[in-house]
């Protein structure tokens, strides 16, 4: 309980267990990048776009992408990012400030959110001054693997 | 790509953090069962309803009874209940009695645990408690000023 002025605030926590059933499709990329270390794309036969994560048909054309599984090959550039510097307690991620962005691999038509590494956060306004959109990133896999999106990360290319 | 490969399903946790602000009448309540080991409530100046929780305004009359507070004696009904046999997540561990009450005379039934109640065999449980019991309200020793500073009890004949 705590007490500002004479109200009182009473403390509550929903902690609430989920399990996504992640379907056919992101499965597989899921099983690939745990099993193969790589990126996994669905092709549009149509548009030729290719989506990254891969989707199960093209919003566009409207035609099932179900057996249109590509490798995307691991470099991209950066779209866009933000810098995190408070402490939100989400699930999953570590303590702030470390650095959240958006990557379009050149092959994929699409952009990934990822965790952006290997930039010294400790200055946070440093960082956001050295990073712009347009630089060239890498996905890095982790040895260990769990068929997880923080399987990898991505760093700049120097 | 073969049509049944490995089907994968993602753990998820929300762990969400409120503050519940308890309002002035809430605050007042929640105080004097910190503090007294009493139940308040607020009465209508109108209709004489006593209504626990205590409540800003009736909402039958649209007066304020913010100020008009009673102690309710500490005993009163089981009106309902249930046996609860599933861990939900963040709760006790079941099986525990989850009723709703009427205490002192109040006009309104509060939810709350009934305790007392061997639950080792639920069949023998269920025949044990019924509606209309008599119950006690039992303020426990270190009180923190949340609800669980008290609950129910039946009153053995």
């Amino acid at each position: 309980m705590q007490q500002t002025g004479k109200r009182i605030q009473v403390p509550g926590r929903w902690e609430i267990p989920y399990h996504y059933d992640i379907g056919e499709t992101s499965s597989r990329f899921f099983v690939e990048l745990r099993d193969n270390a790589r990126l996994m794309g669905t092709k549009c036969p149509h548009c030729g776009r290719i989506l990254l994560p891969p989707q199960s048909f093209c919003g566009r054309c409207y035609v099932t992408l179900k057996d249109q599984l590509v490798e995307v090959k691991p470099e991209g550039a950066l779209e866009a990012f933000t810098i995190v510097t408070k402490d939100y307690s989400f699930t999953g991620m570590p303590a702030p400030p470390f650095v959240i962005c958006l990557v379009k691999m050149d092959e994929a038509s699409t952009s990934i959110p990822q965790r952006l590494e290997g930039v010294d956060t400790s200055d946070p306004r440093k960082v956001a001054s050295q990073l712009r959109p347009g630089m060239r990133v890498r996905a890095v896999f982790h040895k260990e693997r769990r068929g997880r999106i923080d399987d990898f990360h991505v760093e700049l290319i120097t | 790509m073969e049509p049944r490969s490995e089907l994968i399903e993602m753990p998820g946790e929300w762990n969400l953090r409120w503050l519940y602000a308890a309002g002035e009448v809430g605050t007042r309540y929640i105080t004097e069962l910190r503090d007294h080991a009493r139940i308040m409530a607020t009465k209508c100046t109108e209709c004489d309803r006593i209504l626990v929780p205590p409540q800003t305004y009736c909402e039958r009359c649209f007066v304020s009874i913010k100020d008009n507070w009673v102690e309710l004696e500490p005993k009163g009904t089981l009106e309902v209940f249930t046996i609860v046999n599933t861990q939900f997540p963040g709760q006790r561990k079941p099986p525990f009695v989850l009723g709703y009450f009427r205490i002192g005379g109040a006009s309104a039934n509060i939810p709350h645990f009934l305790e007392g109640i061997d639950l080792s065999d639920i069949d023998k449980a269920k025949r044990e408690i019924h509606v209309g019991m008599p119950v006690r309200v039992v303020f426990r020793e270190k009180r923190e000023g949340r609800l669980s500073d008290f609950y129910l009890e039946p009153i053995k004949k």
